[in-house]
């Protein structure tokens, strides 16, 4: 991983932790998917789709959103994205 | 109605008088196509044409199980111009593990044998590779049918008779338990006339939908109703709108619609999903109509408060109380006023009776579902079948000009759920001024994001987990702030203490897998921790309040 990578990656997990209320001691990587967090359904998805954009100002591809199969295809989808 | 008055009937009329009427704005991938009635029919006529050389007759079972595009409706309508009876049913998502999939969908297709399945390559090689003995059955839809086939002659179609069964509308539970709603041509026109007269829908009003075909509110109250009535339908992606939830918005204000139906939890994921400076006009929406899911006042007023900015006002926003065995509406809130929201003392409630909230004592409030339309009859009932008096919490029963004629393949269940004319819905309710309030279930059905499941087919996967104690499982609903949608949450005991990531996970995965459900929570609990009935049931609503309790 790249420091850009890195950076992406912290922040996104920062904003999943806040999406999902999960402290700390719950280790999130790039690893994690929908099935390892309550919570975590299409719905809230969505919202944290919204909430990822917000953060890094930028829109992501809704066609390309939807199937993610976990937090390191968001990071990258997100690195894809950003100028 | 005459005896030739079918839906296919009704198509023919529409589209050679008006070939150049829009039936459907089609969104799908940033595109939009417009499609006529001229259109329709003719790729509609193609199609009898394809089925026609699969040697599909008249009263055959065509199920179609496509993606988002227009061969929804052209697959459809073929099928019923050729007299054979299509069935709409979703396709696998990818989270979906294919082997159960299959072989749910090899139980049901035994039972209702269906003669084609129009679906998608990928989906039919799928099928082909579970399920070979219905391979030699697959169509694959795309537009290269159409190269070397013309349109068939309408004047020599075997046509139908009203009384004839249209379609079925395959209903709640798992693949296997689905149950093939009955419909015949003259229910489903004489419903969808009743429906609309009842909110004023005409020939001149626009209809924007982002709902799945293969349910009631999609099919009837959407594409069905532009066939009867000569609606304009704008058709979104499910899938795009569950990414893009104001979608549905856009769509709405560029087509300038009059109508529109969504579950509760829509409304609560587009207010979620509006960014804060949007904006749009929806003033031209005459009714958002509120159906399929129990209905919430706070729901209605987050989105009040939300787009009253955009047009929208309280006599918008509208409660329907519907399902596939009455066709679509059994009961309509009326347009020219808001929605009534009645507010009951909490403690008479829990006790099956209505009385007005007092102050200093607690309160539920409920949403009026309004009256009954024109040719239906609803009655509240005890566990004997007596009627009840207004006020009092029964089970609801509908009797109608244009209920099913049964499910399909299914003569005992019908047997139970249809005697005497009466359909007994399953639904508790009360009646109060002439309006009908829904307030639940008297089994063990869930209702999440629109969509029935049974508890006990949650439960029964959860049982198979290793770790599970067998029969020592609980599924229930709860409501999720965040979404403001009901949520399913299930708690197991366990043989020792698993760790409990991996434990959710594993049941999350196999609930996902046969269900295709994501599950909010799961929780596993020490032998013995569950709570019992008397009668020694693990019981529901007490186990929903020990969750509850130790749930920040």
């Amino acid at each position: 991983m790249t420091a850009t990578d890195q950076n992406i990656f912290d922040q996104t997990a920062s904003v999943i932790r806040a999406h999902f209320r999960v402290d700390d001691r719950t280790h999130i990587g790039p690893e994690t998917s929908s099935e390892d967090l309550p919570g975590w359904d299409s719905l809230s998805h969505t919202l944290l789709i919204l909430a990822v954009e917000e953060r890094f100002g930028i829109e992501l591809p809704p066609d390309r959103t939807f199937d993610l199969e976990n937090v390191g295809a968001l990071v990258a989808l997100i690195g894809q994205t950003l100028p | 109605m005459t005896a030739s008055d079918t839906i296919g009937a009704r198509l023919l009329r529409r589209a050679n008088a008006r070939p150049d009427a829009v039936f459907s704005v089609f969104h799908a991938r940033g595109e939009t196509e417009t499609i006529t009635f001229g259109r329709v029919l003719e790729r509609s006529l193609r199609y009898t044409a394809v089925y026609a050389k699969y040697g599909i007759k008249r009263g055959d079972i065509v199920v179609v199980s496509l993606k988002h595009s227009p061969h929804l409706f052209y697959g459809f309508l073929g099928a019923l111009l050729a007299g054979a009876i299509p069935s709409f049913m979703p396709f696998p998502s990818s989270k979906q593990n294919p082997v159960h999939y299959w072989r749910d969908h090899g139980i049901l297709f035994d039972r209702i044998e269906p003669a084609a399945i129009l679906t998608y390559a990928e989906n039919a090689q799928a099928l082909a590779e579970h399920l070979p003995r219905f391979s030699a059955r697959t169509i694959i839809a795309s537009d290269a049918l159409f190269a070397d086939v013309t349109p068939a002659d309408a004047a020599l179609l075997d046509r139908a008779d009203a009384d004839d069964i249209a379609c079925l509308q395959h209903s709640s539970g798992t693949t296997s338990l689905k149950k093939g709603v009955m419909l015949t041509h003259r229910a489903i026109i004489a419903a969808i006339e009743s429906y609309a007269e009842s909110i004023g829908l005409t020939q001149g009003d626009c209809i924007a939908s982002w709902l799945p075909l293969y349910h009631d509110m999609g099919f009837i109250a959407c594409f069905m109703t532009s066939v009867v009535l000569g609606t304009r339908l704008a058709a979104l992606d499910p899938f795009e709108w569950v990414v893009r939830p104001t979608s549905l918005l856009d769509a709405l204000e560029r087509n300038r619609a009059s109508f529109c139906w969504l579950p509760n939890f829509a409304f609560s994921h587009i207010v979620n999903a509006a960014r804060p400076q949007a904006h749009w006009d929806l003033s031209g929406v005459r009714a958002f109509i509120n159906c399929s899911e129990p209905c919430k006042p706070a729901t209605f007023e987050r989105f009040l408060n939300r787009f009253s900015g955009s047009g929208v006002r309280p006599e918008s926003l509208h409660v329907s109380y519907a399902m596939a065995e009455n066709v679509f509406g059994v009961t309509q809130t009326a347009l020219d006023r808001p929605a009534r929201t009645m507010r009951c003392d909490a403690d008479a409630f829990a006790s099956g009776r209505i009385e007005p909230a007092q102050p200093e004592r607690l309160w539920t409030t409920h949403l009026s579902c309004g009256k009954p339309i024109a040719g239906v009859r609803v009655q509240i009932t005890d566990e004997g079948g007596q009627t009840l008096p207004d006020g009092t919490i029964g089970e609801i029963r509908i009797a109608s000009d244009f209920l099913f004629s049964g499910y399909h393949h299914l003569p005992e269940i019908t047997k139970k759920r249809l005697r005497n004319g009466w359909y007994h819905t399953g639904d508790l309710g009360f009646f109060l001024d002439g309006e009908l309030y829904v307030t639940g279930r008297l089994d063990d059905m869930l209702v999440l994001n629109g969509r029935n499941y049974y508890a006990h087919e949650i439960e029964a996967i959860v049982n198979d987990v290793p770790e599970v104690l067998p029969g020592r499982t609980v599924a229930l609903t709860i409501d999720d702030q965040r979404t403001d949608s009901a949520v399913a949450v299930v708690l197991a005991e366990t043989r020792s203490e698993p760790d409990a990531r991996t434990f959710g996970k594993a049941v999350r995965q196999a609930v996902q897998e046969r269900l295709g459900l994501a599950l909010h929570d799961v929780v596993s609990l020490t032998a013995g921790s569950l709570v019992k009935t008397t009668s020694g049931k693990i019981s529901r609503s007490e186990n929903k309040a020990l969750y509850l309790s130790k749930t920040p």
